[in-house]
């Protein structure tokens, strides 16, 4: 545990997106006793945004609000604060990936329970996106690490076992993952390096092919990939 | 004046509700809070300053949490109050807040707790964890080391109390070696003591309310006492609910030498506290020792006396609204409520209990500590060290600057 234990949300910025009234002041003095700063604005343009770690909006009034980001993908947590428990304003919250609610009237209790949902379940959120993407992106190179495989297996005359151990070492070796290196090794303009590091038995990848392969760490490898693959 | 009813006596009298628990399992401290809150009622209807006397409506819940929620019912439905002075532990006063808010009436809430709660229609006169969970951590790892032993009943205040007692010890390098719940009321407490023993933590953080605490402490003692001079000493017993009353129902052997976390001690040497002493003991006998729950509650019925006078009505709103422009001098010393949480402005003690049934008193803070509620602004290693036996262990402070150079 750290020493900031106690205050997870001191310090933190919270936007609220709600009319000056009776529950907005409710909500304004318990985040303050949390000691959260608070933003206040309503309504608000796309391109007004302030850099906050936290939005409160009035799910009453949800058609009003446009936020900067691709819908169902919030940057920060989102808290609806709900007045008529609809199915259209429940609906409307939910899809643009809303975190926790805040039911009206606004109480001194449950305002600490909505923000300790929202920042958990946001990063959970986030947390399991980066895996599935992750885990798209690994399915989507399947096809690399087999083609890679067939090409060593024929060119060097290895067991499909031989070649994946050797892809695997060679991974290890160089610190990239076995897509990336599956990716150089197909890419023609390192075919030297098929030939210097992969091709003959015994021999590993020299400095320069190692260079060569960090190097081609960077984003649209895999676009290019797609490419060269298909 | 609104909210009042004129009665044959020339000054009109406002009903106040009194809920504390004089029978059941914390019947002591109970039985010590409504003598604390009459004591104020019948002082303010002597002092002729005030344009109006207080009438108690008195209900006792007898220590059952549903039976609470049923004497609010009485007292603001039925009764018609509108201010309640009441409850002890946290579950019953988790149990009636909805209601309060629901009637928009206001509980004066005359104990310590563990915060992580700010209801608008609560007034927090006890104190808040960083003025007394905070001071008893700081003192019991610089004096006798950081493995604790935590004890408690099974119920919020244990639960919460003890967690943020492992936040401060974890935070400052310590750790809490077991964490022991007995429910309300049990008095089977030899499986504790044996266990204590065996783990020999360097104190024990107890959390135990009414009998268990003291068949806990009984037995403590006892098995203190079969060890003899020359066995091993068991780890020294530190608690935040520990009072005077409490001590009384001990054997005089088994009441010395444990550490209490406190706003209020008897033996606070003061002109005020000597007052406050002298008229609890002519009104309930001069053998009634005052408490930190008596005179919270005392304190709670003269704050909401002084609000009323202030704010010309008896009314919520207006109440609540002047409540934090006055500061009351109270027998523990200056008391106001804080405007931004209804928490109050308290001073914290540290006290260590004698054969007598008294606290010596260790430390006094220097003056009121803000009450920080939510402990957004505690600091778990600087606002424990103000608290630290120094000058006593020079390891502690030297350990405490290498953890400074450190963050």
């Amino acid at each position: 545990m750290n020493s900031n234990a106690f205050s997870s949300f001191r310090g933190q910025t919270a936007l609220i997106l709600h009319d000056a009234d009776r529950d907005q002041r409710a909500l304004v003095a318990q985040l303050s006793r949390l000691g959260l700063i608070i933003e206040q604005r309503c309504p608000m343009g796309r391109h007004e945004w302030p850099q906050v770690d936290i939005c409160f909006f009035d799910a009453d009034r949800c058609r009003n609000h446009t936020f900067p980001w691709t819908k169902g993908e919030p940057r920060v947590p989102l808290i609806a604060i709900m007045g008529s428990e609809t199915p259209e304003r429940i609906q409307w919250s939910l899809s643009h990936g809303t975190s926790a609610f805040l039911v009206k009237p606004i109480r001194s209790s449950g305002t600490y329970l909505a923000l300790v949902t929202a920042i958990q379940s946001f990063a959970q959120r986030r947390s399991l996106l980066a895996d599935m993407r992750e885990l798209q992106e690994r399915v989507r190179a399947r096809r690399l690490l087999f083609k890679a495989l067939l090409k060593l297996m024929i060119s060097s005359n290895l067991t499909d076992d031989e070649a994946f151990e050797k892809l695997r070492l060679e991974s290890m070796r160089c610190q990239v993952s076995m897509e990336e290196l599956c990716l150089t090794y197909l890419r023609d303009e390192i075919s030297s390096y098929h030939s210097s590091a992969l091709g003959q038995a015994g021999t590993s990848m020299g400095r320069s092919s190692k260079v060569t392969l960090l190097a081609s760490r960077r984003p649209g490898n895999y676009s290019r990939s797609k490419k060269v693959a298909s | 004046m609104a909210g009042m009813v004129t009665g044959i006596r020339s000054r009109p009298e406002v009903g106040v509700g009194l809920l504390f628990s004089t029978t059941g399992t914390y019947r002591t401290i109970g039985t010590a809070m409504l003598s604390g809150a009459l004591l104020a009622i019948e002082e303010i209807a002597a002092d002729a300053s005030f344009d109006f006397k207080l009438a108690p409506v008195i209900e006792n819940p007898g220590g059952s949490v549903p039976y609470y929620y049923a004497c609010c019912e009485t007292l603001l439905r039925r009764r018609g109050v509108s201010h309640v002075i009441g409850c002890y532990t946290s579950s019953s006063r988790k149990e009636v807040i909805p209601f309060f808010e629901r009637c928009d009436a206001l509980l004066w809430y005359p104990s310590h707790y563990e915060g992580f709660e700010c209801s608008d229609n609560v007034i927090y006169v006890g104190a808040s964890p960083n003025q007394h969970i905070a001071p008893l951590a700081g003192y019991l790892m610089s004096a006798y080391g950081r493995r604790g032993y935590c004890v408690g009943s099974n119920y919020i205040w244990p639960w919460e109390s003890t967690r943020i007692m492992r936040q401060i010890l974890e935070a400052n390098g310590g750790t809490v070696v077991a964490e022991r719940y007995l429910p309300l009321g049990v008095k089977d407490v030899k499986h504790i003591i044996d266990e204590i023993a065996e783990l020999e933590p360097d104190f024990i953080y107890n959390s135990l309310i009414g009998e268990s605490c003291y068949a806990f402490i009984e037995a403590f003692s006892a098995a203190s006492a079969r060890r003899g001079s020359g066995g091993a000493r068991l780890p020294i017993i530190g608690s935040c609910t520990l009072s005077e009353p409490e001590l009384l129902a001990l054997r005089p052997e088994a009441r010395g030498g444990h550490i209490s976390s406190s706003v209020y001690f008897q033996t606070i040497d003061s002109a005020e506290n000597h007052r406050f002493i002298r008229r609890y003991r002519k009104r309930f006998g001069s053998s009634a020792v005052a408490s930190a729950d008596a005179e919270a509650s005392y304190v709670a019925v003269l704050l909401l006396a002084h609000a009323i006078r202030r704010a010309g009505s008896t009314g919520i709103e207006a109440v609540r609204s002047v409540a934090h422009e006055f500061t009351l001098e109270a027998p523990q010393g200056a008391v106001h409520v804080d405007s931004e949480n209804n928490h109050c402005h308290l001073t914290p003690r540290l006290g260590r209990s004698t054969e007598k049934g008294d606290f010596e008193i260790l430390y006094t803070a220097d003056g009121p500590l803000r009450p920080d509620p939510y402990l957004v602004w505690f600091d778990p290693i600087r606002d424990t060290r103000n608290w630290s036996a120094i000058g006593h262990d020079r390891s502690y402070c030297q350990w405490i600057e290498t953890q400074e150079m450190h963050r």
